[in-house]
Parts: C-alpha cells; structure tokens; sequence
C-alpha cells in the first residue's frame, strides 16, 4: 500500500510522512488551510506557497515550507506532488508515487472553476481517497451565472427595502468567493473581522477581491445604508448583528439544499453554493481519475461506497477526523474575540 | 447514519405504522397521520417548485438546475391517501437525482371519488402536458400509471420510459391473501378498505382497474423496485411477465428487508438513497 490509514491520519509508509493527520506528527502534508485538514502541534508543515499564508496565519509560527503545484518532491522512497482542487485558493490534491504505483489524496475539492481557486486539474491514479460530503444526488448546483443572479437580486431588494443583507459564509473561501460572485456596483460590502483577516492575506498574495470594509465597534451603520454584510455562519446567530437594525439573513452552503438545515439555522435566505464538488462533479472526478480502488472519506460515505460498488470500483470507506463543509465546524478565526478585531 | 435509520424504520414500520393503517379511523385522520409521518420519512430539500393547472389539474412542477426533460409521477397512497406534497421527498430526490422535472398531478382521490375519477384525471394531465415525457409511480400511482400507459401504447403516444416502484395491478377478489404475513407495512384490513372504496360497486376485472390485464404493445423500457416478501412483490412480478411478454426490456430490483414503497425514504435511508440513484440511471439513459 503506498498509503495507510492510521490512527493518526493517511500515512505513507515509503515516505514516512501524513497527509492532513488529525493527531500531532513529525511531517505532515497539507492539502489546504480549513482547520479540520490543518491542525496544530506538527513538527514539519509542507503546503502548496498559495497554501501557506494562510496557514501561517492561522497556525501561527510553524515549521512550513512551499512547493508549487506541479513540483517533485522527494521523500524517503516516495515522490510527491501537489495539484490544484479548486476548493478554496491554495488548496491541493496530493498525488504520492512509490515504486510506479499512485495514490491521490483529493482533499476537498471542486471540480466546477470558480473565480478565486485554482482551477481542479484531474489526476491519473490506481487508487483514489476522496471526500464525499455531497455524495448523494440531490445535491445538483446551479451553475454560478444564476447562483451570482440570485445573490444579487436578495441584496439589491434588500436596499430598496432599507434593510442589510447579511450572509453567513466561512471566512476562509466561501466568503471570498460570494466577494467575487456580486455585484459591487449594488454597495459596499462589509466584513466581519474574521473575514477580514483572512482578505487581507489573501489580497497580499494577490488574489484579486473587490473592497470590503471591516465592521468595528466605531462602524457607522448609518453611513452604509443596504450594505452586504459577510460573516461566519456562527456570528449571524449571536449578537454581532444587532447593531444593523434590520436585516436580512442569508447562509452561503452546499448544505441550503436541505430545507431542515436552513430552518435550523433560522436564515432567511439559502444560497446553494459550495466550494465542494456536487453529485456529478465527485462521479466525473472518479471518473477521470482511472482508479480501481476509491476510498470515501467524509459526508455520505456509506451510499457513496455501495453507489461506487454498483459502478464496478473497489470501494471502501474509511474513518477520517475531516468534517467536511464547515457549516457548523469551528470556523478557526470566527473564534477570535470580537473585540480583538477593533485594535486591528 | 442511514443504515440505523433502515433498522429503526422496520421496526417503526411494523410496530407503529401497520398498526394505525390497520385502524378503522375515519379518512381525513388516515390522510394527515400519512402527511405527518411522509415529512418525517424523508430529507426535504430546497428546489424549485411550481403548481400549475394541467388538463384542469392541479400539478407540483419541481425544477432540478438544467432540467433535461420531464417525468409523469402518479403518486400512492391506495387512491385514498396521499398527494404531490406527501410524496415531495421522492420526486424532488429524483427530480434532483434524474436532471428531470418532475410533474405530480393531485388527481381526485376515493371515497369521494371512486375510479374512474383518477385515471381519467392522469389521462387528462397526460393529454396536457408538453411531450414527450418519461412515466412512473408509486404503489397505487403505479396502477394509474400502468392503466396510463396501455391507453398511450394504443394510441400510440409511448412514453419514453416506465419507472414503478411496487405497483397496484390486481384489483380483482383474491383468496390467498395468506403471503400478507410477511408483510410489513401494509394490513390487510387497510387493503380492502382501499380496494373498497375506489372501487365502490365495480369488482377490478376492468383492464383500467387491473392493469395486468391490459395489453402492453411496444411497450418503452421499464424500471421496476420491489421489497423482498411485501404482500405487492407477486403483483410486480405478475406485471414485469406481463410487460416482458409484450417485448419490453424489464429491470427489476428487488430490495431485501425494507417495507413496501421504501424509495419515499430518500435521503434519510442508505436503501432509499440507492433507488434513487437506480431510477435516476434509468431515465437518464432512455433521455431522446
């Protein structure tokens, strides 16, 4: 087996090294910065460069080093590489090659471009350890033409009511992802701090995002009248918001697909939209992979598996630590205090 | 997750379900304790749905992204319960699942109207609708559906596929009623009160109550889910010979210890989910 599963994480044995282990170890590979992939406590952190601002930020002073996607990479016996998932900016499958076999970790991933990430590329390989949070067909998405019309049609009402229209989407690519699916044109957009943050280092590596202000304990509301406001699902639901007045809510997920989820959540407004691959898109990549052996890591893994099974693959599914679409997950910087980002 | 809930729908099903059909409860209690138990059986997903008045019927249209074309699904409920909306759960999954629109027609139900009321609404809403389109239902719908599809073989306005999930198709006075033992959903004291008032006087030996009966001429390709050892397996497989003798491509799938029409359970039920998935196959691969 070129990779093993392990209490700790994915292992590779020729190598000596985990792919987003979820308990503290000497090397790790990480496919991207969401905290369910990127944990603290390791001793040698390796990311795509794309990858590793953010990762820095959010882990703090960590031993990392960068490759860039396509770049060999020897470790012990075994030959790596990174190639982009189209999940969120820097975010990677990592292809690990012993002895002429290959296995990919996908990571998360997207198969459909969007604006911000790079785009997914496919990679051939015999054996394929993928995600599945969406793995069940009612999760078919719109393409981004109708979901940006949808977004800017709720924000647009939202105006000439005279209300905010404040949407609940992860700081880390989801947020930057509806910046870049709106119109500016409409008004300003406000950020939460923990999106915020996470702007400031991605525009510092130059990913192109339209302005955002951030909301302090000084912002006027007054003065940004129908203004989009961007935070983590988390502090649409606590007192942040109050000081807007009246306001309209909306949640940015994969998961708005499922009416329960949106009641739960009591937003207004859901707006189907993901950074991870639908139905169709986990069967392409599969697909296109040309592997025997798949292995479903997190989501709807046990329909997955029989769903491949039918198809003809070997298919198993494994238990992983990975949650997924961090809708209800701990969003790493959501945490923060508040308060915090007022001295920012 | 989905596998436990399988395990607890089975003893649900036998220990509360069953026993409430069984009841002699008036109509109207039988109709909103199904309404109830219809939301609780599945995952409602957010889609867009539209009603709109078909051939003087009033039918949910649910939209998938990109739809491909359309599906006629005839909803169960022994013509006496259920509706497009207790049913959202299996059509929006398939709707979903299929890239396909998926048209459920309230058609009138007994005892306020007995047959012929309900085929002739299907009739009517498949006269209305703009072709061509796929076929299907569930239980009792997939009685109307079949009924549906002998008039539409005739005159020669096939469908393009037939998907059925535990058909109707034997009206007729029965004797061995004795494989109802193994049943576990459906007592029989709820079959004959069904059977009672759709049929009201009539005695199901008409081709338009017992569609295996009726005749199946170039009849399209057929998608056919059955539980193991319900009491409406004999009547699948009776109509799978009977569509198979006419030249038609039968695929059945019986599943294995799951309560008859289990696909309602989509996206709460690994089994459910897996039908799903299965229909949806099926029609995408007889898209003109």
């Amino acid at each position: 087996m070129v990779l093993e599963f392990k209490d700790e994480g994915i292992y590779c044995p020729s190598g000596d090294f985990y792919i987003d282990p979820w308990r503290p170890v000497e090397r790790a590979l990480i496919t991207h910065g969401h905290a369910d992939h990127a944990r603290w406590g390791h001793r040698y952190y390796l990311a795509t460069e794309a990858a590793g601002p953010v990762m820095r930020h959010r882990l703090g002073d960590i031993a990392l080093d960068g490759i860039a996607f396509g770049e060999k990479r020897q470790i012990g016996d075994a030959i790596v590489t990174f190639h982009p998932a189209g999940h969120v900016p820097g975010s990677a499958q990592i292809r690990v090659e012993h002895r002429g076999e290959v296995w990919v970790v996908s990571g998360d991933y997207k198969t459909v471009a969007d604006r911000l990430s790079e785009p997914f590329e496919p990679v051939r390989c015999h054996a394929f350890i993928t995600e599945c949070t969406f793995g069940l067909p009612v999760f078919d998405w719109e393409d981004d033409a109708i979901l940006s019309a949808q977004l800017n049609t709720w924000w647009q009402t939202c105006r000439d009511n005279g209300q905010h229209a404040a949407i609940g989407a992860y700081s880390l690519g989801k947020a930057q992802r509806v910046m870049t699916m709106v119109d500016p044109s409409i008004g300003p957009i406000l950020t939460h701090g923990a999106v915020e943050n996470t702007n400031e280092v991605l525009r510092a590596q130059g990913v192109p995002l339209p302005a955002s202000v951030r909301v302090t304990r000084d912002t006027d509301v007054k003065a940004t009248p129908g203004a989009l406001i961007i935070a983590p699902p988390s502090a649409l639901a606590g007192s942040w918001l109050r000081k807007f007045g009246s306001v309209s809510t909306g949640i940015a997920s994969g998961w708005m697909r499922l009416r329960g989820v949106r009641r739960r959540r009591a937003a207004e407004r859901g707006f189907v939209i993901s950074d991870h691959a639908d139905w169709r898109g986990l069967n392409d990549a599969i697909r296109e992979t040309g592997a025997e052996r798949v292995f479903a890591t997190h989501g709807y893994t046990a329909t997955f598996k029989d769903w491949l099974t039918e198809q003809g693959y070997d298919a198993a599914v494994v238990e992983t630590e990975y949650e997924g679409d961090a809708l209800d997950a701990a969003d790493t910087d959501a945490d923060a205090p508040t308060e915090a980002e007022t001295v920012t | 997750m989905s596998q436990v809930f399988d395990r607890i729908r089975r003893f649900t099903t036998r220990y509360v379900d069953r026993p409430i059909l069984a009841l002699p409860l008036p109509v109207g209690i039988h109709r909103s304790l199904f309404a109830l138990q219809a939301k609780l059986m599945t995952t409602e997903v957010e889609v867009a749905v539209r009603w709109q008045d078909v051939g003087g019927v009033p039918t949910r249209i649910v939209s998938p992204p990109r739809p491909k074309g359309r599906l006629l699904w005839l909803h169960g409920g022994g013509f006496v319960l259920g509706s497009p909306d207790t049913h959202a759960g299996l059509t929006d999954h398939l709707a979903l699942a299929s890239g396909l629109e998926v048209w459920t027609p309230r058609y009138r139900r007994a005892p306020e109207h007995p047959w012929p009321a309900a085929p002739d609404d299907v009739r009517s809403v498949a006269q209305a609708m703009p072709r061509p389109f796929h076929l299907g239902g569930d239980s009792a719908g997939g009685n109307l559906a079949l009924v549906l599809l002998a008039q539409a073989l005739t005159d020669g306005r096939a469908p393009l596929s037939v998907t059925l999930i535990s058909p109707v198709v034997d009206l007729r006075e029965r004797q061995d009623d004795s494989r109802t033992d193994a049943e576990m959903l459906l007592p029989r004291a709820f079959l004959h009160r069904c059977r009672a008032a759709y049929l009201r006087d009539a005695d199901g030996r008409d081709r338009r109550q017992s569609p295996v009966l009726a005749e199946f001429p170039g009849c399209p390709p057929v998608h056919l889910e059955l539980s193991a050892r319900e009491v409406l397996e004999p009547d699948g497989m009776a109509i799978a010979e009977r569509l198979e003798a006419a030249g038609a491509t039968v695929h059945l799938h019986v599943e294995p210890k799951t309560p008859h029409d289990y696909p309602l359970c989509a996206g709460r039920s690994s089994a459910a989910d897996m039908a799903i998935l299965r229909m949806a196959k099926h029609l995408e691969a007889h898209q003109p």
